[in-house]
């Protein structure tokens, strides 16, 4: 399955939420990765059909999703931003109505449901209230019901907000899990939800895609521009001014900073492997880039 | 689709907070129809051998049915010796008086008077009166179709239709079909349950991020707006059932008894000049039905208010406020001669008895209709237009938008 932006544009009153967005996507996990307000819910939204694009066209296999009307929809599996779902319905009974909803058989959603909250491991859960579930069991009633209809494209807006850390990890399997045969838009300013299982990471800023490529080949785009900088506390608090540090040690009575910056900051800086979190640092918050680019 | 209508009216309706309004509402309804039961009738004095209660079912065996003119012999003399032994008020106040049914001669008096006399006096003369009618208006006719006046011609010829023949032949107890004719409390919990179920039927979904995951699923959008409102219409139409059911129930259960529903309805005083031929028990389920309609179309006002805000608040005041303006303006309307205000008005509908209870037509094109027969089809009309207007205006994928443009 292949998902194409064309040049797709959106604009609440004079200010573009995405601009000129343009991608081609395959089976694999994608990586939205932008900070808050960058545009990737707004280009979710315009994809599902929330919102109208004002221009620009989404194909999936070649054909214009607003040709596809119904049947897109039952492509796709979508798990909005902070979801709550029904408080006082139980797990199990707003899967089915799920189920209702995404036009599968009553029998067929029984099975359905049965095994996809086995594969989360929520069984257990099934007849609980979702008002009484912790958050991490409620993303999970969230992946299962975008999961319901078997969807070729599972989008994920932000799904791992509000977790914590073993939480997060765990859906972070879980979506690599059901990665397997279905392309999957994961949007997030959490870079390492990504950074393990994306195949591509798209970055998106002021809604403009600035780059799109694999892991390794954003961090290859930036090799040379991440130091590491030893210095007391005066200077790393004025370092800390002056750069863009990604992160910061204390050892003893020195600390050591992580600079991203595209000249080496001061003499006795070295240069390290970049990651991730310095690729998103140094295109959101560093230097500007204006074009999208494609490594 | 019947899928969704059921999980859209467990997921609205059936939450433990309606549940627990439906059982404290309907509690406080029958405890009022039971005070209704102590305050006016007469027959709440236990089951003494002596008591109005015990002497009044007896008596009753005696007369109910065919009224025959042996029947007013017998009971006239019974009663007009009370009468003149009571009239100068000279007679004994005693109450324990042996040579009297419940120990006092006035009392005697009383019981004949209020349960067997006047109710019998009523009906042996009402078919004359309606006779009178019906032959004023035949008259009517006439003359207003020499003169050329249309309308007002057909007005009297229904007038004649409807009282023509009108005849009460049987006597039977009338009391509490009397107070459950003129009984409205539970209009206020049918329509504060109704409101309090219906407004988060929108916003509930705005509020828990829901509506985006119905946008985006075959069924949702305007195929879950349909499902919203038929789940709403079936969660009105079955709380004002449930109450008027209840109504009906609670004062045979107070009066512990379902004695005069066969009766005409114009046998009740207040509907003498009724604009229906029915028995009561057929108004019964007709003033039913007419309150499923006003409510019905009220609960559509609010589902449609209700969906252009993101949480129940407002949209509950405003609803609130719309209430009440209706049932204010209702009540000072109910017995004006401005039909129109109790025909536009759904809260008639609920009141039915304003509507039901007196002839009065309205004029659509040239022809007399009646003022219930306008009024539903008006609430029938207006919240077609509503649901329709729900439908349209709700949020539907864009996606599909395009495609239907196509």
């Amino acid at each position: 399955m292949e998902i194409t932006f064309e040049s797709v544009s959106k604009q609440y009153k004079k200010k573009y939420a995405l601009k000129n967005f343009t991608a081609t996507l395959n089976e694999g996990v994608y990586g939205l990765l932008g900070e808050n307000g960058a545009g990737k819910t707004t280009l979710i939204n315009t994809f599902v059909g929330i919102l109208r694009g004002d221009s620009g066209t989404i194909r999936v296999d070649g054909q214009d999703v607003r040709t596809l009307g119904k049947t897109f929809l039952s492509q796709i599996g979508y798990m909005p931003q902070y979801p709550i779902f029904y408080r006082d319905f139980t797990v199990k009974d707003f899967l089915l109505y799920m189920c209702a909803l995404k036009d599968i058989p009553t029998r067929e959603a029984q099975d359905r449901v049965s095994e996809l909250l086995a594969t989360v491991n929520l069984t257990n859960a099934q007849d609980k209230k979702i008002g009484a579930l912790s958050g991490g069991m409620r993303q999970r009633v969230g992946i299962v019901q975008a999961m319901l209809s078997d969807p070729k494209i599972l989008i994920l807006d932000e799904p791992t907000a509000g977790l914590d850390p073993s939480e997060r990890i765990r859906f972070r399997n879980l979506i690599s899990r059901f990665a397997h045969g279905r392309t999957i838009l994961l949007a997030t300013h959490i870079v390492s939800d990504v950074e393990c299982i994306a195949r591509e990471i798209l970055l998106l800023k002021q809604g403009t895609l600035l780059m799109q490529g694999t892991p390794a080949a954003l961090e290859r785009n930036i090799e040379g521009k991440v130091w590491n900088v030893t210095a007391g506390a005066e200077d790393a608090a004025l370092l800390t001014d002056m750069y863009c540090v990604s992160n910061m040690k204390q050892e003893g009575e020195h600390f050591t900073l992580r600079i991203v910056e595209a000249g080496f900051p001061i003499k006795t800086a070295q240069p390290v492997q970049p990651n991730l979190e310095d690729v998103f640092l140094y295109y959101c918050r560093g230097e500007r880039h204006d074009t999208s680019d494609t490594v | 689709m019947i899928r969704l209508i059921r999980y859209e009216f467990i997921k609205q309706f059936c939450k433990r907070s309606i549940l627990a309004l439906f059982v404290v509402f309907s509690l406080a309804n029958l405890f009022k129809i039971y005070g209704e039961y102590q305050s006016y009738s007469y027959l709440t004095d236990g089951n003494g051998e002596r008591s109005w209660h015990t002497l009044h079912w007896q008596l009753y065996e005696e007369y109910r049915g065919k009224i025959t003119p042996e029947k007013v012999e017998r009971l006239l003399a019974v009663y007009a010796p009370l009468v003149e032994a009571t009239s100068d008020m000279t007679a004994s106040t005693a109450t324990d008086d042996p040579n009297t049914m419940t120990g006092n001669l006035y009392s005697d008096r009383n019981l004949l008077d209020k349960y067997f006399v006047q109710p019998m006096q009523y009906f042996y003369e009402y078919s004359g009166r309606a006779e009178q009618v019906a032959n004023k208006a035949r008259q009517n006719a006439a003359l207003y179709g020499e003169r050329g006046a249309v309308y007002q011609q057909r007005e009297s010829g229904a007038i004649y239709h409807l009282y023509a023949g009108r005849t009460i032949p049987a006597f039977a107890y009338r009391e509490m079909c009397n107070y459950y004719l003129n009984y409205d409390f539970s209009i206020v919990p049918t329509l504060l349950l109704c409101l309090y179920g219906i407004i988060g039927t929108f916003v509930n979904e705005r509020e828990t991020q829901m509506e985006m995951l119905l946008l985006v699923s075959p069924g949702g959008g305007r195929k879950t707006t349909l499902a919203k409102i038929l789940a709403a219409t079936l969660f009105l139409l079955l709380t004002s059932l449930w109450f008027s059911l209840l109504d009906l129930v609670g004062f045979a259960a107070s009066f512990q008894t379902f004695e005069g529903l066969a009766l005409p309805v114009f046998a009740i005083p207040n509907f003498a000049e009724a604009s229906v031929n029915l028995s009561i028990f057929q108004y019964v389920l007709l003033s039913a039905a007419l309150k499923c309609a006003g409510t019905w179309m009220i609960g559509m006002l609010w589902l449609f208010v209700s969906m252009f805000w993101k949480n129940a608040l407002l949209p509950f005041v405003m609803s609130l406020s719309l209430c009440m303006a209706l049932i204010v303006s209702g009540a000072a309307c109910a017995y004006s001669n401005f039909f129109w205000t109790k025909v536009l008005n759904p809260y008639s509908l609920l009141t039915n008895r304003v509507l039901l209870g007196k002839t009065e037509f309205v004029n659509l094109g040239g022809f007399p209709v009646l003022t219930w027969q306008a009024a539903t089809w008006f609430a029938l009309i207006a919240g077609l237009l509503l649901v329709a207007a729900i439908y349209f205006l709700s949020a539907e994928n864009c996606h599909r938008c395009v495609r239907r443009a196509k």
